[in-house]
């Protein structure tokens, strides 16, 4: 990891048109580094996904920047702007929902193959097809099945062979693992976490689930009614949480011992009356809380 | 906990030690092979024979296209072939003894045979009879349902190119032209159909063309429509969203995403609208305004055969059966298509 941003977002906004001018995202700003993982976690609603959509040009910037690689994205068009898509993809929340389910296994994944003519010819096409399916753990033999057929895990693989096939180098994961077994969380995350290690990805890590988000990012930020509230790195943040949303947070994660789960209490969280105005201030080094 | 424990250790100690086999370190069981997976067209096509109404309308409507198909072909005598001394002949059917299909009349409480009086040669038969002009019926009917089946393959054509462009196009761009696109449709599909074949006569000659042109104009709407709608649904899918991550253009996801995801729909919804367009083809000819006179058409037909019905019905009842088991069968076998790829959609 280095120390390099690799994408920088600079106040960030976003307004669902009809929404009568409710900010689904409100000026946020953070940058993720090289080859990190940075974990976005809030409550339903709160505006992460309107945000990772936002880094993969799937949803308009309303007002704000994006910057990838030291290139502004927010107003590409065109060919730069395939270029851009070719080193971004997005792995979907609902591995049900994000394969195309009249399509074979072996034509959703070489579908960015195509696009960005990443083969030259149709041999060329199906080995890659097959090496990223054997990265991701799935058989030859399920190249040529339909989504149908698969277990929501087996679905996610072949999200994730999709996305990688274009080679990118930065991947929103955007709750790739909420609708899965608890059972199948942990293979999909260490696929990712081995992925990333292997291709150098940088990823922007989306969840509800603070206590998975801590395991595989480097930096997390808590996001809370379109605010990023406290962000900082992930150990940091879990041990000396400061703003009282994401102590609200921590105290909801299940505990997997029960005397101590008899006795975790939820620590509800209030927001303050006042809604306008506050800044991130840096607490202690890298780990900044939003102040009104 | 531990009760439960000793039972299972109890029930596993009734299997003889013979059944188990020693698993080597590192060997796991391979996975099982995955059964052979069905196509679209292959799951479609299993679903569809199940339905015994739809399979036999299905073979129903391959025979009478088959026939229509072959009218030039198969027909015995010309169909505007007029032979005036033959008129209005009683259907007779060689070795057929039943009254009604043996040439005989009822003429005074006595039967007496039509063909004799009318000095037609023996072993000449006119299955279905012959009309006021002595014109083959069975060789009419075969040309009547040709047009009806013309009519069908236009209205299907028309469904799904204008159709399914329009739908598609206005669903995928949305807003604005979404807006414009529906809007040209509601004044299109205000005009009245009836209305407009009537004043095409004053300029076209009356014929299948001006039939075809009025299709054209308004047939295709409810398609367009229900595409747009299907379109728009099609186009909020997760799996739209990550082709357009992929660099996707409009035009390719609207093709390789969208259209095959709706095909089901656009099939049912096609075979629906041919028995609207052949009653509107017949309708038209039974008025007067569609198939010109001499011309065979089942409205023509039912045209002339209604006149006579009191004297000669099978004139009347020929062609309305054949324009009933036509309907009816597209309608059950596009029901039956309807339980196949599209079981949510509750009215055509």
């Amino acid at each position: 990891m280095s120390e390099k941003a690799l994408v920088t977002v600079r106040n960030l906004t976003h307004i669902y048109p009809g929404s009568s001018g409710k900010r689904a995202v409100d000026n946020i700003s953070f940058s993720i580094r090289e080859g990190e993982t940075f974990g976005l976690v809030g409550e339903s609603g709160c505006g992460k996904t309107t945000t990772g959509r936002m880094l993969v040009r799937l949803l308009d910037i309303s007002s704000g920047s994006v910057a990838f690689d030291g290139q502004d994205i927010t107003a590409l068009q065109g060919k730069e702007l395939l270029s851009y898509r070719r080193q971004a993809q997005i792995i979907f929340q609902d591995p049900y929902a994000s394969l195309d389910p009249r399509k074979k296994v072996k034509d959703i994944i070489a579908e960015g193959i195509d696009i960005h003519h990443l083969a030259s010819d149709r041999q060329e096409r199906d080995e890659q097809v097959s090496r990223l399916l054997a990265s991701v753990g799935l058989r030859p033999e399920h190249l040529t099945r339909y989504p149908h057929e698969f277990s929501g895990g087996q679905r996610q693989r072949i999200g994730i062979a999709r996305a990688l096939a274009t080679q990118p180098r930065f991947v929103v994961c955007d709750e790739p693992i909420s609708a899965l077994d608890v059972s199948i969380q942990a293979q999909v995350v260490n696929l990712l976490k081995a992925e990333q290690r292997l291709r150098n990805l940088t990823y922007l890590f989306i969840a509800h689930d603070l206590s998975m988000v801590k395991y595989i990012s480097d930096r997390i930020a808590v996001m809370y009614r379109g605010r990023i509230v406290e962000t900082g790195p992930a150990g940091r943040v879990y041990e000396n949480p400061l703003h009282p949303y994401t102590r609200s947070l921590i105290s909801a994660i299940p505990l997997p011992d029960p005397e101590g789960e008899r006795k975790r209490r939820r620590i509800p969280y209030v927001p303050a009356e006042k809604e306008e105005g506050g800044t991130l201030v840096e607490a202690e080094a890298e780990h900044y809380v939003w102040t009104s | 906990m531990m009760k439960r424990n000793k039972e299972m250790t109890k029930a596993v100690s009734l299997v003889p030690d013979s059944a188990f086999v020693p698993c080597k370190p590192g060997e796991t069981e391979a996975e099982p092979p995955l059964p052979r997976a069905l196509s679209f067209l292959e799951d479609s096509w299993r679903k569809l024979r199940r339905n015994k109404a739809a399979v036999v309308t299905m073979i129903l409507l391959l025979v009478i296209a088959a026939l229509a198909f072959l009218a030039p072909v198969i027909a015995p005598f010309d169909p505007n072939e007029q032979h005036l001394s033959w008129k209005n002949l009683p259907p007779k059917w060689p070795h057929v003894s039943i009254d009604g299909l043996n040439g005989t009349t009822l003429f005074r409480g006595r039967r007496v045979d039509s063909y004799a009086l009318a000095k037609v040669p023996e072993g000449q038969y006119f299955l279905f009879g012959t009309d006021e002009f002595g014109r083959d019926l069975l060789s009419r009917c075969l040309w009547g349902t040709r047009i009806s089946l013309m009519i069908a393959l236009v209205a299907a054509l028309l469904d799904l190119s204008i159709g399914i462009a329009y739908g598609l196009f206005s669903g995928m761009k949305g807003g604005r032209w979404d807006h414009v696109l529906q809007r040209i449709l509601e004044i299109l599909s205000g005009i009245p159909s009836l209305v407009l074949v009537v004043l095409m006569l004053l300029i076209f000659e009356p014929g299948i063309s001006s039939i075809i042109l009025a299709m054209t104009i308004s047939s295709w709407i409810p398609m367009a429509r229900v595409v747009r709608a299907e379109t728009l649904k099609i186009k909020q899918m997760e799996y739209v969203q990550a082709a357009r991550a992929l660099g996707a253009t409009d035009a390719k996801i609207a093709l390789s995403h969208v259209l095959p995801n709706i095909s089901g729909i656009v099939i049912v919804r096609a075979m629906f609208s041919i028995p609207s367009a052949i009653f509107f083809e017949t309708f038209l000819s039974f008025l007067g305004v569609g198939m010109k006179i001499p011309n065979a058409s089942i409205g023509t037909l039912l045209n002339g055969g209604y006149k006579v019905f009191r004297l000669y019905p099978y004139q009347m009842f020929i062609p309305a059966v054949i324009l009933c088991v036509i309907m009816l069968s597209f309608n059950l076998f596009a029901d039956g298509l309807r339980d196949v790829f599209d079981p949510k959609m509750k009215e055509g």
